[in-house]
């Protein structure tokens, strides 16, 4: 059984579909990237997903439980977080709240021990963790995001373009702490325009273009593909 | 005028601005939690004031017993306009909300109007004897209204710090898709949003009624005030509504040393129109 | 000059406060209906207009400015002109920021305006007010009507122009997608200042045919919250984008408000200081039910189904 199942999926946010019959699938402890064009409809697909985007027609199953259009809350609860792209902290509380609201849903003891795991793989934050997330910078913001979404202990976690806007030093540093998540047995779903890269470490790879899946594969058949290469990755 | 006569004026300053702190942290936090500019927060504190003269008239209870009731009361009149009302208009426009606001603003005060009617009031009549220190006069009203507005502003402070849902508040207050997205409960941080919105306005009112009068236009004429100074602290900003509140405060009443007392407002005004030339995200902070 | 009395005299009365209020309505309309400004100082603008008029027609006084004894055209012009002009101060300041800083600042407007107006009595007498503002032309009570009505002919016909006309195409584009008017090339900014200030001028107006119509006019007459307040119940009753619909729901909430009076008036004496409370209650729970059952009015503003969808905040 995946741990996310998204069957032919149509639906966006309002009148028009984005998704046209877009199909996925994540195993426990896999990482899966989406790669696709601008406005493709990759963050739809997430959304859509997580409970944000309204799924029209379609299925979508978290550990073979349907969980089409369940609210967010719902589907946290479940043991799903997600990362948005852009305004991803609340800039003025501090890095110890942001992560205390991450695990909002949660009060059991669990929460103290778990802020400690996120501080062994950010450590940068356990240095900062009074300082307000809105006066960090952009990489460090990204890491009080993630760390916000690893809090309710999920089995699978969304990110949606994690190195968007980073440097490339940053970027590579924020593949690895994906890495290192991952390792600690939890399922990684990102959307990524550093397509090489993140294919790179990646046990699945989509393309979607147009609302649906173009090709999926290891994510090493398809940087090798050279088809795919022409068309999506930029050669 | 010598030295006393602006300290008197500065003391006036601070009485008010203690007012329009407890106002503007209200309106403030509305804004940050629901989007909208709630036009009848100064009507609500007005029901707060008439609250506790309900009380202090109908069971002859002095005003420091009323006070927690008439917070109460008023705490369960704003959940129960956003509960019947804007719960079901906030899933238009923000700009209803608005609208319909401004409409309850007249309600509250005509409701206050036909239980109290329109002649002005006071909670206990007789004049208390000023302490005079320094050459200012000092009343012990005053004293309890800067000291209640302290007290109150702390426990405010040790809430949005250090409760769970006080963070929660803060955060949706930030970023409300995040905070869904993190599983907070965004409807019963809202209930919690009015009831210390509604909590203070009746505070505010109560101690403006101790300073001055009860009338049923009472609260209308402290919304520009009130609006001015969460705008000058960075309307969505509580912290920066007790900035902002001194500073009008403190302004308007300095202001009758030059001008007419009758602009006071205007000052007020004249602030607000500067802070949104020069720096429209307020004071501390940046947000629109 | 016709004078008029018993019933007609009271329905000229009624038609001419209902095509003053049907003016303040299509004025409002401009700037919330096309163009979702809030502005909720109405009675600023209308004061401006209504003394501007005063003072500008009224023959010599020694207790207030001028008058200047200008015909009445002159005055009404000039009313515009301030009114506009004040909208323009006002809309420099405010319409690049969110509406609900529009609305804060026309509540301080109206407020200022009215405190002026009350207190510099070398202006307009203070709260003693200008009296002896006469009709034009000699007018009588339905001549005078006859005025009203063909200023609201134009006001109606300029702004139904105005609205089909690619201005007025913009401001709808605007107020649906700002964004997407905005990468359209459309100078947001100016369009919204342009309708800010057009409808104030026409606010202005109304305030100008009112102080001629009452023939005295005092800060007291310009209860600043009820006026302004009926004229938004009016438009959102009627149909807020729609002139139309802005007309019939000046006319119909001027009728329930006039209603209500008939009936408060007949209530015992000792009730009559609280009429208006109740008054200002019925319209205010009226507003209510209309925003929670009809939001879009009686006549809403047509325009094709397929609504832009809402923007996440993301
Ligand atoms: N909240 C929204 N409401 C309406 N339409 C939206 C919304 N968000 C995105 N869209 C539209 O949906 C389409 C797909 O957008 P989406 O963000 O899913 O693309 P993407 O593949 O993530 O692109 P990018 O690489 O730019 O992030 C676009 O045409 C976009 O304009
Ligand atoms: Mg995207």
């Amino acid at each position: 059984m995946s741990l996310l199942q998204v069957d032919a999926v149509y639906g966006g946010y309002g009148a028009a579909d984005i998704l046209h019959g877009a199909d996925l699938a994540v195993e426990p402890g896999q990482i899966v990237v989406i790669v696709g064009p601008n406005g493709a409809g990759k963050s739809t697909l997430m959304k859509a997903a997580f409970g944000l985007a309204k799924v029209r027609k379609g299925r979508v199953a978290f550990e073979g439980r349907e969980i089409t259009n369940l609210r967010p809350d719902q589907i946290v609860r479940l043991g799903m977080s997600y990362v948005p792209q852009e305004h991803n902290v609340f800039p003025s509380l501090s890095v110890q709240e942001n992560l205390e609201m991450g695990a909002y849903l949660r009060r059991d003891a669990g929460v103290a021990r778990q802020m400690e795991m996120v501080f062994e793989i950010f450590p940068r934050l356990a240095e900062r963790r009074r300082q307000a997330a809105g006066s960090m910078s952009g990489g460090e913001r990204q890491m009080v995001a993630m760390g916000r979404a690893l809090m309710v202990e999920p089995k699978l976690m969304l990110l949606d373009e994690p190195t968007a806007g980073l440097s490339p030093l940053f970027a590579e540093q924020t593949f690895d702490r994906i890495r290192d998540i991952n390792r600690r047995g939890i399922a990684i779903l990102m959307v990524e325009q550093n397509a090489k890269q993140a294919l790179a470490i990646a046990d699945q790879g989509y393309v979607l273009a147009m609302g649906r899946n173009r090709h999926g594969g290891p994510g090493r058949e398809l940087l090798a593909d050279p088809e795919i290469g022409e068309l999506f990755l930029g050669g | 005028m010598v030295l006393a006569d602006y300290l008197q004026l500065l003391s006036y300053g601070i009485i008010l601005g203690s007012i329009l702190t407890l106002g503007a942290i209200g309106v403030s936090l509305i804004f940050g939690i629901l989007g909208f500019a709630h036009f009848a927060h100064g009507d609500l504190m007005a029901v707060g004031a008439y609250a506790a003269l309900t009380v202090v008239v109908g069971l002859n209870w002095p005003i420091w017993a009323a006070f927690p009731f008439a917070l109460a009361a008023t705490a369960v009149v704003s959940l129960v306009i956003d509960q019947t009302l804007y719960r079901r208009l906030r899933r238009t426009a923000p700009v209803i909300l608005l609208i319909s606001s401004f409409g309850m603003a007249l309600i509250l005060r005509s409701v206050i109007q036909l239980v109290w009617g329109s002649q002005d009031r006071v909670y206990e009549s007789g004049i208390q004897l000023p302490i005079l220190i320094g050459g200012v006069a000092i009343r012990p009203n005053h004293i309890i209204i800067v000291g209640g507005s302290i007290v109150l502003v702390a426990l405010l402070h040790v809430f949005l710090r250090h409760t769970r849902m006080g963070k929660a508040m803060r955060a949706m207050s930030d970023n409300v898709d995040l905070a869904r997205i993190s599983g907070i409960d965004t409807e019963r941080v809202i209930i919690w949003t009015w009831i210390l919105g509604g909590a203070l306005a009746a505070a505010a009112g109560i101690f403006l009624a101790m300073e001055t009068r009860l009338h049923p236009t009472m609260g209308w004429h402290m919304l520009l005030p009130i609006f001015a100074a969460a705008i000058l602290g960075g309307i969505g900003r509580p912290y920066g509504a007790i900035a902002g509140g001194m500073v009008i405060g403190i302004a308007q009443e300095m202001s009758t040393a030059f001008w007419s007392p009758a602009y006071k407002p205007a000052i007020a005004f004249g602030l607000m129109v500067l802070m949104l030339i020069i720096r429209p995200t307020g004071l501390v902070g940046a947000r629109r | 000059m016709i004078e008029v009395s018993g019933f007609l005299g009271y329905a000229v009365f009624f038609l001419s406060l209902a095509g003053i209020y049907g003016i303040l309505a299509l004025g409002l309309n401009v700037q919330w209906g096309f163009t979702g400004l809030f502005n909720i100082g109405i009675a600023g603008f209308f004061a401006v207009g209504a003394y501007t008029a005063a003072i500008l027609t009224t023959p010599p006084s020694a207790s207030h400015l001028g008058g200047y004894g200008l015909p009445f055209l002159a005055g009404a012009g000039a009313a515009m002109l301030l009114s506009g002009l004040l909208a323009v101060a006002i809309g420099l300041i405010t319409l690049n920021l969110r509406t609900d800083y529009l609305a804060i600042a026309t509540i301080g407007i109206a407020e200022i305006v009215r405190l002026v107006f009350k207190n510099e009595a070398w202006l307009t007498n203070g709260v003693r007010g200008i009296p002896g503002i006469s009709r034009p032309w000699d007018a009588g009570a339905l001549g005078y009507l006859g005025v009203i009505v063909a200023a609201l002919l134009l006001v109606y016909l300029a702004i139904e122009r105005a609205r089909r006309s690619p201005w007025g195409r913009v401001l709808r584009a605007i107020r649906e997608n700002e964004p997407a008017a905005e990468a359209a090339g459309k100078n947001i900014f100016r369009f919204r200042l342009e309708a800010f200030v057009f409808g104030s001028m026409i606010m202005g107006l109304g305030g100008a045919l009112y102080a001629h119509f009452v023939g005295f006019i005092s800060p007291e007459a310009f209860e600043p919250l009820y006026g302004t307040f009926l004229i938004w119940v009016m438009l959102i009753a009627g149909g807020s984008g729609n002139n139309r619909g802005a007309l019939l729901g000046a006319f119909l909430i001027w009728l329930v408000w006039s209603a209500t009076e008939i009936f408060t008036s007949r209530l015992p004496a000792e009730l009559v200081t609280q009429a208006g409370a109740l008054r200002v209650l019925l319209i205010g729970l009226l507003l209510q039910v209309i925003l929670l059952l009809r939001p879009e009015g009686l006549l809403p503003e047509h325009q094709p189904k397929v609504k832009p969808a809402p923007q996440s905040k993301e």
